[in-house]
């Protein structure tokens, strides 16, 4: 199992390859592999998607994913 | 002269009246067509999310897989369902029994029909009269089914190239256990969910009697027999002929799931290729010119456990069930929505023993192709427990360092960690267990019987009367005496 936070200034869901998968800023569990992150809510974000391939990873040393607030 | 000539022109009649209904008989039998449908509606028919939970709670998440192994393996799985009938627990401030949380069965061959009886007709399985008993345990399953295949009716039937034996098979099964239910009546009964497995002969790989799969088939699971699910999931190749399942997917438009779009990259070894592997299985489906059909066999063959559908659940994001993506949503208020897991995997292996190593003379013909069918499956097996096993320990291994001892997120119903990070892990108690003949350690006895009296039970569809009640006593004994069980017992009590 690989572990990732999705970082936002804001409590938001994350939607992992579409799915519901937990919210922003918690350590989630993702099976090894590529996917693609995004928010759930708003489109006030930037990127608007992240695909990345997630590997290597740790339960207490997380892969981190940020989106930025868009202004 | 005229007499002779008389008899002769009488049976010519009889032939000709014969064969007319031989014919129309073979014309009128077809296997029951699986229903097209024109769109997919991800929120209804048989999938996890969309049957009721009602009091079963996600916190105490209960898994059951049964094994393949005829009567043996039926027998087996009931043991056990009457077991966790009987072990009373608390759970968030309710009584109920083990049996009333368990969320999720899944099971091949044998096994399929103590899993589709309970989801049909619950308390039944374990009445003495009318229930799964006196249908199926102590019934001489073999001796009513060759009696279907002599009936000459039905070789008349057979006759016709789209109706086989496992056609015949199939509807002994609804009209004499399942009482032509049908997918739509188990779903209204909500959890438990089953998985009946069967396998897809063309690919080797596991077909689950779902509706998240037949969505890719554009199809309807709802008034498909549940009987005929369990057919396919038993079906031996040679004694039963493969069983056709009918593929639309040319009928409807299939939302394609972006994580199959995602994993189409994960082919390289060192990236994750099982995943990219399940990803072109399911888009294999929707090449409905190449494969129009689908013909089906035994569950066993791709899993004879029954459990590689459950191990998907637990190890991916991507599966229509996902315990990462529960785990990851979390309950109401912030709270975990799974505190627990609970695996049981009854697995009915056995290991008759064989004469021919003390013979200089090869074994024969049938023996080696029993060989060759069943190590590479049995080597298989043993992989998908050890699989359960290391899946739970990488995720207690995970959880280390949340406990103050290390030792604590190994250990059954260890108090939650203090403090715990906001942005960090939930605690999870796992509790994985195998109940099988295997279990039983040399020199020990259950009900008066060792190892090799259980490993050389036979793989048939009748028993006799006593001994599918040991080994239903055996399997709540043995049940009883894993550490594992003990553990969660003293947790609920």
């Amino acid at each position: 199992m690989e572990y990732v936070i999705v970082e936002f200034a804001e409590d938001r869901g994350v939607l992992i390859d579409g799915g519901e998968n937990g919210r922003t800023n918690q350590t989630l569990m993702v099976q090894e592999g590529t996917h693609e992150f995004t928010l759930s809510g708003a489109a006030d974000f930037t990127p608007a998607t992240t695909e990345i391939l997630v590997q290597y990873t740790a339960s207490d040393d997380p892969m981190k994913i940020t989106f930025e607030k868009r202004v | 002269m005229k007499r002779l000539a008389q008899r002769l022109s009488r049976n010519a009649r009889t032939v000709v009246i014969a064969a007319a209904l031989t014919a129309s008989l073979s014309a009128c039998a077809s296997y029951p067509e699986n229903q097209p449908i024109d769109t997919v509606n991800e929120k209804t028919g048989y999938r996890f999310n969309a049957i009721e939970a009602r009091d079963n709670s996600d916190s105490l998440f209960v898994i059951l897989a049964f094994s393949g192994g005829g009567t043996r393996a039926a027998a087996l799985s009931h043991g056990v369902m009457e077991k966790l009938r009987d072990t009373k627990i608390t759970w968030e401030g309710k009584s109920k029994s083990l049996l009333d949380e368990v969320d999720v069965i899944s099971s091949v061959s044998g096994g399929s029909f103590t899993a589709a009886y309970y989801g049909l007709f619950r308390d039944r399985l374990f009445a003495e009269n009318d229930g799964f008993l006196d249908k199926f345990l102590y019934k001489d399953i073999q001796a009513e089914l060759l009696k279907q295949l002599i009936n000459p009716l039905n070789l008349a039937r057979l006759t016709s190239p789209t109706f086989g034996r496992i056609d015949l098979v199939a509807e002994y099964y609804n009209e004499s256990i399942f009482e032509k239910k049908t997918f739509a009546d188990l779903g209204a009964k909500g959890r438990p969910f089953l998985m009946i497995n069967a396998t897809n002969m063309s690919k080797g790989a596991r077909f689950t009697f779902t509706q998240d799969q037949f969505d890719v088939l554009c199809s309807t699971l709802d008034p498909f027999q549940v009987g005929r699910s369990v057919a396919a999931s038993s079906n031996f190749p040679i004694a039963f002929t493969p069983l056709q399942i009918s593929n639309w997917a040319d009928r409807c438009k299939w939302p394609t799931p972006k994580w199959i779009k995602t994993a189409r990259k994960d082919q390289a070894f060192g990236k994750n290729p099982r995943r990219n592997n399940r990803a072109r299985l399911v888009e294999s489906y929707r090449d409905q010119e190449e494969h129009p059909y689908i013909h089906l066999l035994d569950g066993g063959i791709a899993d004879n456990i029954g459990f590689r559908g459950p191990l998907a659940a637990l190890q991916s994001n991507d599966t229509p069930l996902s315990l990462p993506r529960m785990i990851n949503q979390g309950g109401p208020e912030g709270q975990p929505r799974i505190r627990k897991i609970v695996v049981i995997l009854v697995n009915a292996r056995n290991a008759p023993s064989v004469s021919y190593d003390k013979k200089p003379s090869p074994p024969g013909l049938i023996t080696v192709l029993s060989t060759v069918a069943t190590v590479p499956m049995d080597n298989y097996s043993f992989d998908t427990v050890e699989l359960l096993q290391k899946t739970f320990r990488n995720w207690q291994d995970d959880r280390r360092h949340l406990y103050k001892n290390p030792r604590d997120a190994y250990t059954p119903c260890s108090p939650p960690p203090k403090n715990l990070p906001a942005q960090g892990l939930q605690p999870l108690d796992l509790y994985p267990i195998v109940v099988g003949f295997e279990q039983i350690e040399d020199g020990e006895e259950y009900l008066g019987h060792n190892r090799d009296w259980y490993l050389s039970l036979p793989t048939s569809f009748v028993l006799e009367r006593d001994q599918v009640d040991t080994i239903r006593e055996f399997a709540g004994a043995l049940l009883e005496n894993t550490d594992a069980f003990k553990a969660l017992r003293k947790c609920l009590e």
